[in-house]
């Protein structure tokens, strides 16, 4: 089970440190490297999930993917999750940490699915109307592209959702003649 | 059923797709972390309320019981193979409630107030109730003072229940506790018949669905399902589903006893339902206490038992009732009562386990049922000296409470006398008379299944009984008596059995009963 409590803390000591040593912005980037590497692995997060190969292996592991890519002080985080037996949270910990980033510079992160690629002047369309609108300062939009939608779109910010998908209109559509209000009133 | 033409289904058709709003709205939404054994955690719903009501993206609901700091705990109030880990979950804005309507009356519905009795859907008007809901106040309440007749003499006569009120019914497995119940169920149709019907609800809390099938055939056969709701939540129903079972009867209760209705309704049973509650707790880590029951245990039967009530007779101070729900604001009247039987079944007679314990402080009396009773052939097997009922002889007709003031003390002194008596030698005039006529009250206070006997009857036997009058009929010949007596009565007295049912005892029917009386004895030496 994800444990976002624990992710918390650790990416709180990572903040917290990173401020201090003015490296902020470079653990950043380092984190949306890992991010990265986890996004496009699956091997990669299986392994660190895996409680058969040793801390070693991993340790190694690790380090020959992250050679070079990252800073020290990430080098270092790393090791002490290693060190703790968490690097399973890995994961959870730079997602924790991407959002403390976005927290303390004001960004808020917007994701919007969609069922086939959208342009970007719609892109920036919506950027726009949602900074307005949900009274955000500064929005980072991540788009995904499913085709299961049907149509229309899903936004999702802050624990809030707007759904004008076409797949939630035949749910809806759906629940309500199963629940057959009108044949019951003609009975 | 009702012939549909092809283009009556399109015009619904039509109306229903008209009636769709397609814009979307702004919702609040969680992610499942974790989801198995009918619960689930939820990352995010930060603003979720507890008892608040989700639903999950394939549409199955959950209450959010668990607000802790990093996570929601939700109980599932479906089927929770669909739901995956990522899932998302949205807030509805609603708390958990049931629909409920004249319609649901004589239907088999579960926790949801779905049908579940091939019936089709309820019909009629419905209206929103909470499940979870305040009881009245202080001010919106009457002293119980009406009867509830339950037509087995011994509880009419000895602790009798008034309506509004609560009353226990305890004992072991295979003592007759649902036997007492359905039998009061089925008193209930003499009042059904006369146009004044009180409204039945049967909650059936983890049974066997053979059981609660075997409950409606006999309801059914005996013409008391024209009055009665049964709300299921089987032994194969989810653990929340069962724990929430009692507090959909009371919704549904609640809606006759708000709209000026006298209502019944039997929980059977609460030790069950609190088994259910104790797993649900475990599974949400809530810490255990005794027995491993959660703390707040007795807070769960005590405010689900609080709902049973008899309402002030004054509709314009009934209107202004507690926590009434909008939905049914318009119909509230006052005088309505919700009666409560609560089912708590021990094991091997021990009351001083944690639920018994809990329930019969939270009840206003209990009726003991005994498994060595109930082998001797004493059926209805209650145990008359433990029994009580704390409202008392308020709840009682005139007749019924002269007639049957000193049955408890003479039954409680010719125990006492039974057992000098077992050690056989001889005794003195006046023990012999108290032996004698308590055997023969015994007899006169058992009863057979699915016979309830109307008050006024009721009122006439016992009169003899405890006058003595019945000394020369042999104990096995009282039965036979009893009913060879009470035909005569109602053929040849029927104004007399009106007068007791009044709550009169008029001297010369009096004299002319016992006269009858006196003329079959001689048959039953």
């Amino acid at each position: 089970m994800p444990n976002p409590r624990l992710a918390t803390r650790y990416a709180k000591s990572l903040v917290d440190l990173a401020k201090e040593k003015g490296q902020l912005e470079a653990v950043y980037a380092d984190m949306n490297y890992l991010l990265a590497v986890i996004k496009s692995s699956k091997d990669f997060v299986a392994f660190l999930r895996s409680p058969i190969i040793n801390a070693d292996k991993k340790n190694a592991v690790i380090a020959a993917v992250t050679a070079n890519k990252v800073g020290p002080l990430t080098e270092a985080f790393n090791q002490l999750l290693i060190k703790k037996g968490r690097e399973s949270d890995l994961p959870e910990i730079a997602a924790a940490f991407v959002d403390q980033y976005n927290h303390i510079k004001g960004i808020h992160r917007v994701k919007l699915t969609t069922a086939t690629e959208v342009s970007e002047e719609l892109k920036k369309a919506i950027v726009a109307k949602v900074k307005t609108e949900a009274g955000l300062a500064e929005v980072e939009l991540e788009t995904k592209v499913d085709e299961a939608l049907v149509g229309g779109f899903v936004l999702e910010f802050n624990n809030n959702m707007v759904d004008a998908s076409i797949l939630r209109d035949l749910k809806d559509i759906r629940k309500q003649f199963e629940q057959n209000v009108y044949v019951r009133n003609i009975r | 059923m009702v012939q549909i033409k092809p283009d009556e289904i399109s015009a619904i058709l039509r109306q229903q797709l008209s009636n769709f709003n397609a814009s979307a709205d702004l919702e609040e939404v969680g992610t499942v972390l974790q989801v198995g054994d009918g619960i689930a955690r939820v990352y995010g719903l930060n603003n979720v309320r507890s008892g608040e009501l989700v639903e999950f993206e394939n549409g199955v609901k959950a209450i959010a019981l668990n607000l802790e700091e990093d996570n929601v705990g939700v109980v599932l109030m479906g089927e929770g193979k669909e739901i995956k880990e990522g899932n998302k979950v949205r807030r509805t804005g609603q708390i958990a409630s049931i629909k409920v309507g004249e319609g649901l009356v004589g239907r088999v519905i579960n926790t949801l107030g779905e049908p579940i009795d091939g019936k089709g859907p309820i019909t009629g008007e419905l209206y929103e109730m909470p499940l979870e809901r305040k009881a009245p106040g202080v001010i919106y309440r009457e002293p119980v003072k009406e009867p509830l007749q339950t037509g087995i003499k011994a509880i009419d006569a000895m602790i009798p229940v008034g309506r509004g009120q609560r009353e226990l019914v305890i004992g072991d497995r295979q003592t007759g506790k649902t036997a007492i119940c359905i039998d009061t169920i089925i008193n209930q149709k003499e009042f059904f018949d006369a146009g004044k019907p009180v409204y039945c609800i049967y909650v059936a809390i983890g049974q066997k669905a053979s059981t609660i099938a075997g409950v409606m055939k006999t309801l059914q056969d005996n013409g008391a399902m024209a009055y009665t709701t049964i709300v299921a939540a089987s032994a194969s129903d989810p653990a929340p589903q069962q724990f929430y079972a009692p507090f959909a009867g009371a919704a549904i209760g609640e809606f006759f006893r708000d709209t000026g209705r006298p209502a019944l309704i039997i929980y059977d049973d609460l030790s069950k339902q609190a088994v259910a509650y104790r797993e649900v707790s475990l599974l949400l880590r809530r810490p255990p206490g005794r027995e491993a029951y959660p703390g707040d245990v007795f807070y769960l039967h005590s405010r689900l038992l609080e709902r049973a009530a008899k309402v002030i007779a004054n509709d314009a101070v009934a209107k202004n009732m507690n926590d009434l729900p909008e939905s049914i604001k318009h119909l509230v009247k006052g005088g309505g009562s919700l009666t409560a039987l609560p089912i708590i079944e021990t094991q091997a007679g021990d009351v001083s386990a944690y639920i018994p314990t809990n329930v019969i402080s939270i009840t206003d009396g209990q009726i003991f049922l005994e498994g060595n009773l109930f082998n001797a052939g004493i059926r209805p097997a209650i145990n008359v000296g433990i029994s009580v009922s704390r409202v008392g002889g308020n709840a009682q007709i005139k007749s019924m409470k002269k007639v049957a003031g000193t049955l408890k003390l003479d039954q409680a002194l010719y125990r006492e006398m039974e057992a000098f008596s077992k050690f056989g030698g001889d005794l003195d005039a006046a023990t012999k008379l108290v032996i004698d006529k308590g055997a023969r009250n015994v007899e006169i206070l058992k009863q057979p299944q699915y016979t309830p006997f109307a008050v006024e009857k009721q009122v006439a036997i016992i009169y003899l009984g405890t006058q003595g009058l019945l000394r020369e009929v042999k104990v096995k010949n009282v039965k036979a008596f009893e009913e060879h007596f009470l035909t005569e009565m109602q053929n040849k007295y029927p104004d007399i059995l009106a007068d007791f049912k009044k709550g009169a005892l008029p001297d010369d029917g009096i004299a002319k009963m016992v006269e009858l009386a006196k003329s079959i004895i001689p048959q039953y030496k």
